[in-house]
């Protein structure tokens, strides 16, 4: 039992999210620390070799201000898990979250006697293949072996950690990221069997918008992924049913139309005639198959296709509500009630806010799914948005530590359990 | 490109809004030096970032350094996210960084100058027989704690045989007696069951691990 006490104080949870690195221990309370998941790496500078400060990659709140300008920033400033995964062989990514865990760990680590090294809930996307889990805990147990930070350490799929936030023991977690988007039932533990993923994320989202400031006549602005980011976010809608949101929007031109003033610049984008389009930003996350978006593959837009990752094959062009019932019927008949009672979507990429005088024509996505799944005859599914999408992971990655026995070893077949590495 | 004139300005008002004065300068060459009561301060301006200037400056500023100057290289903000800070604070050379608009002090360039040296010398005098009291003291304490920590790792063995010992004797009695006994002590369930309800009096635990339903399923874990 000493050990249990122990494990309860140092339990430290690490959310390997596409975009944000949350991380923190069970003393941090309800909200992890949030960094950007990247790294960057300068430009070998024969000043700082001279003066012996030679730093191969920079991670965490010191990346801006070793930024440089100019064509290169694009190959050194590395997102590890833009696309959700690592590839094997990519060395520079998988030093960059080497870096982020040892910066977070030694943020935390306690002073004074007794401290052994933290019990590590790590989160990886459901359709992390087995050479990632590999290759983290042998990073782990390189931690463990050069700084003694780490004294046990798990591997969770981030939507059982989301259904464990949420407090819920039978559910189909969606979680969609930058590069992809997966449907993962749980019921009192992951059916790994059952999770179907869709190689269409919020980068997505980000090219259609894209294409729109094009024919809006802002192409130049059209190359700034942030600024793109940004229109998505602030002029995208969610139409309940394209069709009619469309033909609504060229009876009412000015009910649709709207303007984005840029803070902090002269820049104001206004959509003016092609405010209509507003409609397909998010429309495209939830099923890209209209016939509109074909004018836009024609014209050069990547069409999402299928793609296979290890086992998993990433479905493009497959509509959010077809996938979801396409997981929930790789599961037991009798389960399938309840895995439709709880959908819990989590991730930017379901934030989509109607406004006032858009209401039914404009959606949320938690009406737009159920309406989804209704039309393809389920109704009794209950459809729930994530409060708080960006801490779920990270409190599942607390709970898990807290609760699970020190003494339950890790197993390749289960993919749970602990592996100490103070023993190595 | 601020132009090399006002940008020597601006550094010379920076330095005198710190207390120095001007005592000679030169444009051509990208340096000026200032002079305060207690000591003179050498900087030298980059404004071209190619490697070779950059190297140049900063190995004259090191020079400068050596010589018991205070010496400050002046930089713009540009080059100092690229090469970064560390180097110079490590080093003792104070950096100033400009932009268009401004001018602030990165590093404080720390003097090395006689005077200076002098009086440190003068303190640490003063202050070696409190130090070497203080070490004697601090290699006590230091025996003890290793004495203490020699008496925990043996406890720690001791654990470890005791874990054994019970592992040998409940995998030798006869399963009911085994189950008896487990049921007579919490299991690992009660056990973080208890556990949160202590701390949520104590408040102590987050919300999310509250009520939280897969508390039972995963502690109920075992190999």
């Amino acid at each position: 039992m000493f050990e249990e006490e122990y494990k309860r104080r140092y339990v430290f949870g690490a959310d390997y999210g596409t975009s944000d690195f949350k991380y923190g221990p069970i003393t941090q309370g309800e909200k992890p620390l949030v960094v950007e998941n990247r790294g960057y790496f300068p430009e070998p500078s024969i000043v700082a070799s001279i003066l012996g400060s030679v730093r191969e990659v920079v991670v965490g709140r010191d990346v801006p201000l070793f930024l440089e300008s100019g064509a290169d920033l694009a190959t050194r400033l590395v997102y590890p898990m833009r696309s959700g995964t690592i590839a094997k062989d990519d060395t520079r990514s998988w030093r960059v979250i080497k870096e982020l865990t040892l910066m977070a760990l030694k943020e935390f680590k306690p002073g004074g006697f007794g401290f052994k090294g933290f019990y590590l809930v790590a989160a990886l996307s459901a359709i992390a293949p087995r050479y990632m889990y590999e290759t983290l805990f042998e990073i782990y147990r390189e931690i463990a072996r050069e700084d003694n930070l780490i004294h046990s350490a798990t591997i969770i799929p981030q939507p059982l950690a989301v259904a464990i936030a949420h407090k819920t023991t039978s559910c189909v977690v969606v979680e969609s990221g930058h590069g992809n988007t997966q449907v993962a039932p749980i019921s009192r533990a992951p059916i790994r069997g059952a999770v179907v993923a869709l190689n269409r994320g919020g980068s997505d989202a980000n090219a259609i918008t894209a294409e729109i400031l094009k024919d809006a006549g802002y192409g130049d602005l059209a190359r700034e992924e942030a600024l793109v980011r940004r229109v998505k976010e602030n002029l995208g809608l969610l139409p309940l049913d394209l069709d009619r949101a469309i033909s609504y929007a060229k009876s009412n031109p000015e009910a649709v139309r709207a303007a984005y003033q840029v803070p902090g610049t002269r820049i104001k984008i206004d959509l003016g005639e092609h405010s209509w389009a507003r409609f397909l930003i998010g429309e495209y996350v939830f099923d890209p198959n209209h016939e509109l978006f074909q004018s836009y593959f024609r014209r050069g837009m990547p069409r999402p296709r299928d793609a296979k990752v290890g086992d998993i094959v990433f479905y493009g062009m497959l509509n959010l509500a077809d996938t979801i019932i396409a997981s929930i019927e790789r599961c037991p008949v009798e389960l399938q009630p309840h895995l439709y009672g709880q959908v819990i979507l989590s991730g930017g990429n379901f934030s989509w806010r109607p406004p006032e005088g858009l209401k039914g024509i404009a959606v949320d996505a938690e009406t737009k799914l159920s309406h989804m799944l209704r039309q393809r005859g389920v109704e009794n599914a209950k459809v729930t948005l994530s409060p708080e999408p960006q801490y779920a992971v990270w409190r599942g990655c607390i709970v898990f530590g807290y609760a699970v026995p020190a003494n339950y070893q890790w197993s390749w077949e289960k993919m749970e359990g602990w592996i100490n590495l103070t023993k190595t | 490109m601020v132009p090399r004139r006002i940008l020597f300005t601006r550094l010379i008002d920076f330095m005198a809004s710190q207390g120095y004065r001007v005592v000679d300068e030169s444009v051509g060459e990208g340096f000026i030096r200032f002079r305060d009561s207690e000591r003179e301060v050498v900087l030298r301006v980059v404004e071209d970032t190619s490697r070779d200037e950059v190297l140049s400056t900063v190995i004259q500023a090191a020079f400068d350094a050596a010589s018991g100057k205070a010496a400050y290289v002046a930089m713009p903000i540009e080059l100092v996210s690229k090469i970064g800070d560390h180097a110079f604070r490590i080093h003792r050379i104070g950096v100033l960084v400009y932009d268009s608009h401004s001018v602030f002090e990165l590093v404080s360039g720390e003097p090395r100058g006689r005077a200076k040296q002098a009086a440190t010398i003068s303190r640490e005098d003063k202050n070696d027989e409190r130090f070497a009291v203080m070490l004697e003291s601090l290699s006590a304490r230091l025996t003890r704690l290793e004495e203490a920590m020699a008496r925990l790792s043996l406890l720690d063995e001791l654990r470890t045989r005791l874990d054994i010992l019970e592992g040998m004797v409940l995998s030798q009695k006869p399963r009911r007696a085994v189950e008896e006994e487990r049921a007579s002590k919490p299991t690992q369930v009660e056990a973080v069951k208890e556990h949160v309800e202590r701390s949520e009096t104590g408040g102590e635990l987050p919300s999310f691990l509250k009520d939280n339903p897969w508390l039972d399923i995963l502690s109920g874990k075992s190999s």
